[in-house]
């Protein structure tokens, strides 16, 4: 039988591949990461990795997170099928839905097989490798889009925050007016007037949207960091504005922006799921869990699980994601604690 | 401080609760004898519905107890069923060319009342006949609107509605037809032949902004009207130096049409100062001609090009009616006579479309173009209500000049959801329903238990996957046919459809006059479409490369993407690898029209039964892009087939025409053709006198329709 | 304070001034059509094949698939979409620079020839905010019918929220650390994170699909089950009813869309309470011998809602977006909804309608709450 397109073959000639597989090994390694000691030595970052691992939510958190980026790397090897792959015996196999239009129905166990392990969706096409293939697209959005968003936000925050004066005024005016967007909104406009664009677009036009709470926070602390002393001194060593910014002032905004961007990325995972729930993100065939979600909407009666298994990788997802981010907030800002 | 912000707070929650609370109690009066009817029998209709729902049969009970109480108190309620027979007029004479008249609604009286709900799908965009243009507004306005004549149910042939009768003139240009005296519009109001020459116009009117206005195109005078005004336009972009909105094709198609402007034909239609006329639009030719060489250069060069307010001027004062005046003429109340600039054999048939529906004039007039939040027609249902995007409601006409319809009310409910649609039926809040989702339809065939009837009955519609013949490498009409034979269309067929429908070998689909069943179309032939593509040069079919198949799918639920999905796996299967693109209808019919996809899905369905609207539009270079000829095929021996077809009035002359046009469509293959698909119309049991016709589910007639009370659930 | 008032008003005005241009702007991505030209022109591509921006055409769109280039640009020519978007220069290609002639004919130009500002000045002057293309429909009716559903929803999905985040954020609070602490906190981090429409999905499914305790989706009257509430019969005039209708149609969303802000207010209420638990007053409430129970709710629970409104401020905007998600999924014909399907039809008028409408209640919204906390906090009003 020709498999070409049906069984997903693993092309070992592509670097691609072994950057899967280093990322993989690496995700590895991060979940052996809390058995090992710390070191004694005092540091902003070491005992912040202690506070985070004495913290269970986050623990879970971080976990969560590591095995969706694991699960992502490995889709290649841990998942048979193509997730485009239509297999039309799965379907007929599918006993005839009893209750028609639904309605009538009650719990109906779903019918996974060992062939294909979560079933298959109404189109035959295996809910496992599409799974497994959405976890790339979500962990994808959430790496891009808040890239894009903490390059804008910690340019025009530095500068705002810096500068101070009518180039703060006006920058903050210009976040203002995109924070008075509803977010969702706004991404929706954008992506219908120029025609839906590719999958990868739609992750910066994300970013492009959601940089204004990334600038918010880092003015917030670049106020707060200019008026101390180191930066006094630098300035009085004769240091450039160039160089006060990069040397001095970016180091210290990192932790505020870990803990915006580890929440950004739940935000931009909900993002891109609820544009292709609304059919203006990821379009078919992309394994998009938004999109699957729609798709399975249809059939919600006897087959209750070709949306909710996705939106509970969702769910889990963003959970992951909060959590971590909440852990993290607490590790590195013991002030902000709640 | 506190005390403020609590304040603050605590009236925002106050505020918040009346809100929600004010949203559910309603005060009402209740002693008229006839609300408290209507609402006890919403009452019964849901406690129909929800089984345990003890309160509402109290209620019933309390509504029934106060109603007796009013009736004994004096307040008698109408008896029902006395209405006499203003029904049974006299039929009219069998018209010159009608099959058969329309026939009146029968006298039943058993079968008078109820309500009658349909699902659609979404809410209707318009209710005007000038714009509507896709089935949910046909469907809604086909129980309000009527025009000089309509489709019968049995083979689509033409039958008289509000015309009496017809004359055609033996060119085929001159229609006179003779009205009805005696129907009425919703207003009150006669219907006349100045209404219908007022309806006609204002299709072609530019206030109106009509979708169709092509329906009344060939009426005499027109074309130099439209195409004077076309010119207009292009020349107002230059003058105002909007140059980005000047394009080529636009200008050439406007060039185009002002060649033929005559003064001989102007004079004919009586406009005035044809000699002026005819000059202006020499003068707008050649400055057309000029702006076409400058954007042939580059829009830049446009900036060169001088309009003179003059010529603007002259063009300025283009009135629609000093051009159609001798086209649409109505010599008396009860005669219209429809000149066209040239035969045009489709037109009798094009007039059965609801868009040629009668409105009156002076209601058409008051509410311009909020006309359709407040139609006003001659069909068997008034309008009421419409509740955006909940539901439009209409009610029986009683002075419906073929007898007032059996149904009280009609509702149209707005369920777009498809599987809420379906379960809303099975409940039964609904009596019927048009399209059941393709998953669902073998299940509710299955089930023997299903509260409901489905009837089918194939269409006239093709669905195709066309290729831009003018793209390589479907330049080349052997890769064509090879992709053609290489198509497993009985899998499309019965994976996606489920059987419903037929496979197709050409354009026309059975039903149709013009359908020939001796056509040789392809079928899945794998060995077949190697030989022919080796024959193409193509022995390794690998070297074709990778070919996008686009396709639109605009809920997640679509039928198209499986299409695609199978087509992928049937071009694998001789060596071509596809990938597959899908994008929402509005980009993609933007593309599809720009010529820039190379191989693409699409479906044609049937406006009116006729040949040339599958041929002509689909396949005539002059329809390329916009128009129809997504392929941008152009061969001039089927242009002239076609035309010729149009132009030539016997029925039985035009069969060869296009049955030898579609031989050659077909061998040259501009398409892949797939399939006749068959729609369903799912009602319950008790829903009697619906007759379906291949014109679809949409087009079913409401006014015999009746509910027989007898099989209907009651408690 | 007046001071602050005004300027915050005015910053307020310039805001959705600019949120006004930004949203004409999306919606007439033509705007960019020079911009594109002159970037093709540079990757030298013959200028007969330059593309025109912006998606299809709305006209394009309402033709069907047998479309006309003329009757489309004679449709445009009617609705005026093919008038210049920002300038009409007419006058000064005929007149001459220096005569008041000219200009007065250019400023007339300006109000009633271009789509901006004929659309600004009306939406303005007229509050007409224009007509559907596809429909003909007035904007602004159709925004009001839809507002009116929106904030039945919205009104009601507070309600819940606030009702379940205070219930949970005082429990988690009183109860630190303890199980009920952390059940309480894992459910509302998990309220975080659900989408909403998988919660609606969900909803759906128990509620309408298996247990069949409510009837079907939509808003339709008839589908309302009634419950009549005993009225005193003296407290009715006669011939009149007063009947309890339980829109049951909202029950669902209302929670669906709760979920969100709930879990934030939850959380939100529970670090501001175990803040104030700690204050004097509170210890000296309860060394007045005054039992638990009106030591947290009527001393601390009091005390804690001011931070809590700010969030209720900032969620406003998630509510607004979760309404679109809830409004799809249970097919209520809400703002939400209506502009989605703009989106889907490019209503560019409708689209135009519904963002800036939603954008001026959040620009309102969030100035009240500046300024409710202006009035709350003085240090606010000098920084």
């Amino acid at each position: 039988m020709d498999t070409t397109g049906i069984l997903i073959t693993v092309d070992y000639s592509s670097p691609l591949t072994w950057v899967r597989l280093a990322v993989a090994v690496f995700m590895v390694l991060a979940m052996l990461a809390p058995l090992l000691p710390v070191s004694k030595r005092a540091s902003l970052w070491l005992d912040a990795w202690k506070r985070l691992k004495r913290n269970h939510g986050a623990m879970v958190g971080y976990y969560i997170v590591l095995v969706l980026c694991l699960i992502a790397s490995l889709a290649l090897w841990i998942s048979r099928y193509t997730p485009s792959y239509q297999d039309y015996d799965a379907l007929t196999a599918r006993s005839t839905i009893t209750k028609a239009g639904g309605g009538s129905g009650w719990f109906r166990v779903p019918d996974f097989t060992p062939k294909h392990w979560l079933g298959v969706d109404s189109l035959g096409r295996d809910i496992y490798a599409r799974l497994v293939h959405g976890s790339v697209i979500s962990l994808e959005v959430a790496v891009i889009s808040q890239g894009v968003a903490v390059v804008i936000g910690m340019f025009l925050g530095l500068v705002a925050g810096y500068y101070g004066g009518w180039i703060d005024a006006l920058l903050m005016g210009f976040t203002e007016i995109i924070l008075a967007f509803p977010f969702l909104l706004l991404v929706m406009t954008i992506v219908a007037m120029f025609g839906i664009p590719s999958i990868e677009m739609i992750f910066v036009i994300i970013g492009l949207v959601g940089w204004p709470s990334v600038a918010r926070v880092i003015r917030a602390q670049v106020l707060s960091l200019k008026q101390k002393e180191f930066v006094e001194a630098a300035r009085a060593l004769g240091a450039t504005d160039a160089r006060i910014l990069l040397q001095h002032l970016t180091p210290n905004t990192l932790a505020p922006i870990i803990v915006q961007v580890s929440l950004g990325m739940a935000g931009a995972i909900l993002s891109e799921a609820g544009l292709s729930f609304l059919g203006f993100g990821a379009q078919e065939p992309t394994p998009s869990w938004g999109l699957m979600v729609a798709k399975g909407q249809g059939d919600l009666d006897p087959l209750w699980w070709l949306s909710v298994l996705p939106g509970i990788a969702i769910m889990l997802a963003v959970f992951g994601f909060n959590l971590m981010g909440d852990g993290l907030r607490d590790a590195l800002d013991p002030r902000m604690k709640t | 401080m506190t005390g403020s912000s609590r304040r603050v707070f605590f009236s925002i929650l106050v505020l918040l609760g009346f809100t929600s609370i004010g949203c559910c109690v309603r005060v009402s009066k209740t002693s008229d004898i006839e609300d408290l009817k209507a609402r006890l029998a919403k009452a019964e209709q849901r406690a129909d519905t929800i089984e345990s729902s003890i309160k509402v049969n109290e209620r019933v009970a309390a509504l029934e107890a106060r109603i007796a109480e009013l009736s004994r108190a004096g307040a008698q309620p109408p008896a029902s069923g006395q209405q006499s027979a203003a029904v049974a007029v006299a039929l009219p004479a069998v018209p010159a060319q009608g099959s058969a008249a329309a026939t009146p609604i029968a006298e039943h009286p058993e079968r008078r009342g109820g309500e009658y709900r349909q699902g659609i799908g979404t809410d209707p965009p318009s209710l005007d006949p000038a714009h509507i243009s896709d089935t949910t507004s046909d469907r809604v306005g086909l129980c309000m609107f009527e025009g000089l004549v309509e489709f019968n149910e049995e083979d689509l042939g033409l039958q008289p509605c509000i015309a009496k009768s017809w004359e055609t003139s033996p060119d085929g240009t001159v229609f006179t037809f003779k009205l009805r005296d005696d129907v009425k519009f919703h207003n009150g109001k006669l219907v006349t032949a100045d209404d219908f020459v007022y309806s006609f116009a204002r299709l072609l009117e530019p206030k109106t902004a009509s979708e169709r206005t092509w329906l009344m195109e060939e009426v005499l005078g027109y074309k130099p009207f439209a195409a004077l005004l076309a010119a207009r336009g292009q020349l107002k972009f230059v003058a105002e130096g909007q140059f980005e909105k000047v394009e080529a094709d636009k200008v050439h198609d406007g060039l185009l049409k002002l060649r033929d402007v005559k003064q001989e034909e102007l004079e004919k239609c009586g406009a005035p100062d044809p000699k002026g006329l005819a000059a202006a639009a020499a003068k707008a030719l050649a400055k057309m001609e000029t702006i076409e060489k400058a954007v042939d250069k580059g829009r830049a060069e446009l900036a060169k090009v001088p309009v003179e307010p003059e010529l603007l001027k002259s063009l300025e004062n283009l009135k629609l009616w000093d051009f159609i005046s001798k086209g649409l003429v109505a010599p008396d109340k009860t005669t219209l006579r429809i000149t066209l600039g040239r035969p045009f054999a489709p037109f009798l048939t094009i007039l059965a479309m609801r868009n040629a529906a009668v409105v009156p004039k002076e209601e058409a007039e008051k509410w311009g173009d909020q006309f359709s939040q407040h139609p006003v027609g001659t069909g068997p249902f008034k309008f009421v209500k419409w509740d955006h995007a909940v539901a439009v409601e209409l009610e029986a006409f009683d002075d419906y000049f073929l007898g007032r319809p059996f149904v009280d009310k009609m509702k149209f409910r707005v369920l777009p959801d498809d599987v809420a649609r379906l379960n809303e039926f099975e409940i039964g809040n609904i009596e019927s329903m048009n399209e059941i989702p393709d998953e669902k339809y073998e299940a509710i065939k299955a089930n023997p238990n299903f509260p409901g009837v489905i009837d089918e009955m194939e269409t006239l519609s093709t669905y195709y996957i066309g290729f831009n013949v003018t793209k390589k490498p479907f330049d080349n009409p052997l890769i064509r046919q090879a992709f053609n034979c290489a198509t497993r269309k009985d899998t499309i067929l019965n994976v996606i459809r489920r059987g419903r429908g037929s496979l197709a070998n050409g354009v026309l689909p059975p039903g149709m006059v013009g359908y020939n069943k001796e056509l040789k179309g392809y079928n899945y032939d794998k060995q077949r479409a190697l030989d022919l593509l080796k024959q193409a040069g193509y022995p390794d079919p690998s070297k074709l490369g990778e070919i996008e198949f686009w396709y639109n799918a605009t809920s997640a639920n679509d039928p198209n993407a499986k299409l695609a999905e199978v087509i992928q796996q049937n071009l694998r299967e001789i060596g071509v690898t596809t990938k597959l693109q899908s994008t929402d209808w509005a980009t993609y019919i933007k593309k599809v029209d720009r010529g820039e996809l190379g191989l693409f899905r699409m479906a044609w369905v049937a406006d009116y039964p006729d040949a040339d609207n599958f041929l002509y539009i689909l396949f005539h270079s002059s329809m390329k892009g916009e128009g129809g000829n997504y392929a941008f095929y152009s061969n001039p021996k089927v242009d002239a087939l076609l035309e010729k077809g149009r132009r030539t009035v016997d029925p039985k002359a035009r069969v060869p025409l296009y049955q030898e046009a579609e031989k050659i469509i077909v061998e040259e293959a501009p398409w892949v053709f797939l399939y006749h698909a068959k729609q369903a119309f799912l009602h319950k049991n008790y829903v009697k006198g619906v007759k379906l016709t291949a014109m679809g589910p949409d087009a079913i007639r409401m006014r015999t329709v009746w509910l027989d009370k007898s099989m209907m659930k009651t408690k | 304070m007046l001071n602050y008032t005004i300027r915050r008003l005015l910053f307020a005005i310039g805001v959705i001034w600019a949120v006004y241009t930004v949203t004409f702007c999306l919606a007439h991505i033509e705007v960019l059509t020079p911009l594109v030209n002159t970037v093709e022109s540079w990757r030298g591509i013959p200028e007969k094949e330059w593309t025109k921006l912006g998606l299809a055409d709305p006209v394009r769109l309402k033709m069907g698939q047998h479309g006309d280039v003329n009757t489309i640009e004679r449709i445009r020519e009617e609705l005026g979409l093919n008038d210049p978007l920002f300038l009409n220069l007419r006058a000064f290609r005929t007149g001459s620079i220096v005569s008041p002639a000219t200009w007065q004919q250019f400023f007339t130009d300006q109000r009633y020839k271009t789509q901006y500002f004929r659309h600004f000045c009306n939406a303005l002057f007229d509050q007409d905010l224009g007509k559907t293309i596809r429909t003909r429909e007035d904007v602004a009716e159709i925004i009001w019918r839809g507002a009116k559903v929106t904030v039945q929803l919205a009104a009601a999905g507070i309600v819940l929220a606030m009702a379940m985040g205070l219930v949970l954020g005082i429990l988690s609070a009183v109860y630190q650390n303890t199980w009920i602490d952390h059940f309480c906190m894992f459910w509302a981090i998990v309220g975080i994170s659900a989408p909403v429409y998988l919660v609606g999905l969900m909803m759906i499914m128990f509620f309408i699909n298996w247990l069949r305790l409510i009837p079907g989706l939509g808003m339709e009257e008839s589908l309302l089950p009634y419950l009549t509430i005993d009225v005193p019969w003296f407290l009715i005039p006669p011939g009149w009813t007063i009947e309890f209708q339980l829109p049951t149609y909202l029950v669902l969303p209302a929670l669906a869309l709760g979920v969100r802000p709930g879990a934030a207010l939850a959380r939100m209420m529970r670090t501001t309470m175990l803040e104030v638990i700690r204050q004097d007053y509170v210890r000296t409430a309860r060394a007045k011998g005054l039992d638990e129970f009106t030591v947290i709710i009527k001393h601390a629970a009091r005390n804690a809602l001011i931070p809590v409104v700010t969030v209720l401020g900032l969620e406003l905007a998630g509510l607004l977006t979760g309404a679109i998600l809830t409004e799809t999924v249970f097919s209520l014909p809400g703002l939400g909804y209506q502009s989605w399907q703009a989106l889907k039809d490019l209503d560019f008028s409708l689209i135009m309608g519904t963002v800036l409408f939603v954008s001026v209640i959040y620009v309102m919204a969030n100035l009240l709450v500046d300024l409710s906390y202006a009035l709350l906090d003085p240090r606010i009003r000098y920084s």
